[in-house]
């Protein structure tokens, strides 16, 4: 199953930084508060090292098979029985990845902005807008990016920008109070973020030249550790590690102590609006990789077709998943780096070394 | 006795006249084809060697059209001719002070040598007429489309060809200043309805030959020509190809204006966003050309088509390549400013005074708050009325003659804007989004984009007043990705901002010197993207002056 257009490397990278950001910006730094404490930042460097890893994994293998989706070489390398099955472990935990997202989203719009509003109204408001988008395929989606990253890097900017008054780099210090152990357990949290970057091995099928996947991933990974460290930083400059874990979104209460020369005093409901723009960004990528993958494992035509029902099932796994929002910070905590660590870093390994022993290669389209 | 079904009294008259058969069962079982055959068509008609014969026809055909004019004459006062032409479409004065006089003053010779038939019917066109463009028409049905477009058929004795002289002079409004894109700066002259002064405009402005102008004629009835023009050397082969193709397939019955081609020839058809851009400005369309697009011009209508369109160009004025740069870039900012505004104020306000209020400043809440408190609708209910109302107002002054339209605005401005706000209706800053809104959309350059605009921004209202911002976000997302989707000839719509490309920014936000835009649009232009040469930046002559320290004493 092909996309009939193609996407510059640049749009790669930033579709990467899309399928991390958006989310990693508001959970990570409370969580990496939590477990590395003042050290947070070394733990984002340090799941960006573990990321890289995954990141050179899927470069190698998009070069031994250029145009080929990971959907489509997980069966030219094992075989089609195992191979489906390999394919289908992936659909399946981008399709959970994606309901993870959606009620990440609708948590956060709930607890933070419109209490009395059910969650499951948001989930279905952006899917709708996700599943319109998703249909128009991946050239439409890596334009639409275009124009929200803009506003996302403008907005991070301000923010940071005019926090500074409010910093105390202080914050910082002690750098390594409680030596590497509690940054090791921040760098599992950060990982299963910053792990995400595997998706580059589905749409990254669509990148022309194929070569250029090594910048795309690169410039991706690098852009997505700066912003990252930036924010978490920014918030332990602010708030101390202690307050920063107590925040559940810290980015966010970061937003609110923002205060534009005193007229514009709480831009919260602006980085409301512009991180809808992304999370929107990251549910459609999602969906459409799910679609996709779908429709290759099952060998259809189409992805277009699946992509409505996907949508409606990924919102109601969505809220099968968890309680309320304590459940997704222990889920992010406990459990996803785990699991993470199984089919992002694992399998694709896999994949790799099996298809190094039995010599799969394949050359052009 | 047929089944159920009749046909319509007008359809049954003509099939009377058709010869006899089975059209009772064919006519019902094959709608579209019994369709044609209900009209006589002109391939039914034959020119033949006998003048009395053809003028006869030709009568038959124009049968009740009183402004069809007949004469019969004799070339040469030997050789039988008529001459049939349009009264109003053809220049009479042309015809009987020249050509009749010219042709009754034939030599009597040549008269005789054609009465012979000795000669071909070109002869009369080499020897003796007095006007250059002249066709030879041998079948029935071009005779008729020659005349109907104001040219004068002449019918010889003995001939089954006949020749059309162009004689096409009608009244035509004369050259004006355009109306709709009034520039301080530029040229003042505008498009008409006639399409050959439009196309002389645009020739006049391109002394190429690689000026082209195709022209194809659409609408069984109304026979409307249609140029498409473009400049050989820069159209992109693949847009003019897709352009020719959809203007082909255009079956409808009139044309009246471009609007109806538009319509018929645009990629999404269901999109509230204009996807091709008109023009009454000759100077925008040759603007249009160089950059490798391609212009449509369209009979009695004094707007020309240009495709590719893109987004942007909506929010280009022709103007700002008049002005100076620095300005003209202002001008650009402010319209971008303009359009969010357009689109978003009304929104944002009730997005922040509903569900946002801690955004603002306690001393400005406390005035807004202060300015509703018993205003008796929920902000959104009065937003959606003020708009409503400004939208009814600007309807009532565009329809009305323009003396009552002063009225219209006084009791506007008046009523909805004093007395809905000491009535405490509304509150006086509603009045002011609602102004500001109604002025910017009016500061785009393009009307067509305007209207949008104003539909969009009702719909985005709605979504703020019942999600705030979240709302104001979805409904904007839904529009970029609608925008993302869209694209004009295979250009995306939305193109140089996304697919990004630097070069082609230079004309997008700012507009950038005249020496600076070296390149034509890389989307458009590419087969030749040198516009012009480089280094044309002017720089101060060398100075005569000596440099302090090396000069003469």
């Amino acid at each position: 199953m092909r996309e009939e257009g193609y996407i510059s490397p640049r749009q790669a990278a930033v579709l990467l930084w899309f399928a991390v950001l958006p989310t990693a910006i508001l959970f990570l730094p409370s969580l990496l508060a939590l477990r590395a404490h003042n050290d947070a930042w070394l733990a984002v460097i340090g799941a960006t090292l573990a990321a890289g890893v995954v990141a050179l994994i899927v470069y190698l293998l998009a070069m031994r098979f250029p145009h080929y989706t990971l959907f489509q070489y997980c069966e030219l390398i094992l075989g089609p029985v195992a191979g489906k099955m390999a394919a289908m472990v992936f659909v399946l935990a981008f399709f959970l990845l994606d309901a993870v997202v959606i009620r990440e989203f609708s948590e956060f719009m709930v607890t933070a902005v419109m209490p009395e509003t059910p969650g499951l109204f948001f989930s279905i408001t952006i899917v709708a807008v996700a599943v319109y988008a998703a249909r128009n395929g991946l050239e439409v989606l890596a334009r639409c990016t275009d124009f929200i990253l803009p506003l996302m890097v403008i907005f991070i900017a301000i923010v940071l920008l005019f926090a500074t008054p409010e910093m105390s780099p202080r914050n910082l210090l002690p750098i390594l109070e409680n030596g590497f152990r509690p940054v090791l357990g921040g760098t599992l949290v950060a990982w299963s973020f910053l792990g995400q970057v595997v998706i580059l091995a589905t749409y990254g099928a669509f990148v022309n030249p194929p070569r250029a996947l090594k910048a795309s991933l690169t410039s991706g990974l690098l852009g997505i550790a700066f912003f990252l460290t930036l924010v978490t930083m920014g918030t332990i400059f602010v708030f101390g590690c202690c307050e920063s874990a107590r925040q559940t979104f810290a980015a966010y209460a970061l937003a609110r102590v923002v205060s534009l020369g005193q007229f514009f005093e709480r831009i919260e409901a602006l980085f409301l609006a512009i991180w809808v723009g992304g999370v929107f960004i990251k549910i459609t990528l999602y969906l459409y990789v799910v679609a996709l993958g779908l429709a290759t494992v099952t060998g259809l035509k189409e992805y277009r077709a699946l992509v409505t029902s996907l949508g409606a099932l990924s919102v109601a796994v969505s809220h099968l998943l968890y309680q309320n929002v304590a459940e997704i910070r222990h889920d992010l905590l406990m459990v996803e780096p785990g699991w993470t660590l199984v089919w992002q870093l694992l399998l694709p390994l896999l994949l790799l070394i099996v298809a190094w022993l039995r010599g799969k290669r394949r050359t052009g389209i | 006795m047929p089944g159920p079904y009749r046909k319509p009294l007008r359809a049954a008259f003509f099939r009377r006249q058709q010869p006899s058969g089975q059209q009772d069962r064919k006519g019902r079982s094959g709608g579209g084809k019994a369709q044609k055959m209900l009209y006589p068509t002109l391939e039914e008609y034959r020119l033949t060697a006998e003048l009395k014969l053809n003028l006869e026809q030709l009568h038959v055909i124009f049968a009740k059209c009183c402004d069809v004019v007949h004469r019969d004459f004799y070339l040469g006062q030997v050789l039988k001719v008529g001459i049939i032409y349009i009264d109003g479409l053809a220049d009479k004065k042309l015809v009987e002070d020249t050509l009749v006089r010219t042709l009754q003053q034939g030599s009597p010779q040549l008269a005789r040598e054609l009465a012979d038939r000795s000669r071909d019917v070109t002869t009369v066109m080499e020897k003796i007429m007095p006007m250059t463009d002249v066709a030879v028409v041998d079948n029935m049905a071009s005779l008729v489309k020659h005349l109907l477009e104001g040219d004068t058929v002449l019918l010889l004795e003995g001939y089954n060809k006949a020749l059309a002289l162009s004689t096409r002079s009608w009244e035509h409004r004369a050259i004006e200043e355009p109306v709709a894109e009034s520039v301080v700066r530029g040229p003042r002259e505008s498009f008409i309805e006639s399409l050959r002064a439009n196309t002389a405009l645009i020739r006049r402005r391109l002394k190429t030959p690689s000026l082209k102008m195709e022209t194809i004629c659409l609408g069984r009835y109304t026979m409307t020509n249609v140029v498409i023009t473009y400049l050989e050397d820069l159209v992109d082969p693949m847009v003019l190809r897709e352009v020719r193709r959809r203007l082909e397939r255009i079956q409808i019955d009139g044309i009246l204006e471009s609007a109806y081609i538009e319509e018929l020839i645009e990629d999404n058809p269901s999109s509230p966003f204009p996807q091709i851009d008109h023009t009454e400005r000759p100077d925008k369309v040759v603007a249009a050309l160089l950059e490798g697009r391609v212009g449509i011009l369209v009979d009695n209508t004094p707007f020309a088509l240009i495709v590719p369109t893109l987004f942007i160009q909506f929010i280009q004025s022709c103007e700002d390549y008049y002005e100076r740069y620095y300005l003209s870039s202002f001008l650009r900012l402010a319209r971008f400013a303009a359009l969010n505004i357009a689109l978003l104020l009304p929104a944002a306000y009730v997005a922040v005074s509903t569900f946002h209020q801690e955004m603002l400043p306690t001393n400005l809440l406390i005035r807004l708050a202060s300015q509703r408190e018993g205003i008796p609708f929920p902000a959104v209910i009065e937003a959606l009325i003020m708009e409503l109302s400004f939208e009814l107002l600007r309807e009532a002054g565009v329809r009305l003659p323009r003396q009552v339209g002063q009225a219209v605005s006084i009791v506007g401005a008046l009523v909805i804007g004093e007395a809905a706000v000491s009535a405490g209706l509304v509150s006086p800053a509603m009045v002011i989004v609602v102004a500001l809104t109604g002025i910017s959309s009016f500061a785009l350059p393009s009307f067509a984009m305007a209207i949008t605009l104003r539909l969009l921004r009702f719909i985005i209202l709605i979504l703020a007043g019942t999600l705030g911002f979240y709302g104001i976000m979805l409904g904007l997302l839904v529009i970029l990705v609608h925008l993302n989707t869209l694209r004009s000839f295979g250009v995306p719509y939305l193109a140089p901002v996304t697919p990004w490309n630097f070069s082609d920014f230079k004309d997008v936000l700012v507009r950038t010197p005249r020496w600076a835009m070296n390149s034509r649009p890389s989307q458009i232009g590419y087969r030749d993207p040198v516009r012009q040469g480089a280094g044309l930046k002017p720089t101060p002559p060398a100075s005569s002056n000596p440099r302090p320290g090396e000069g003469k004493s």
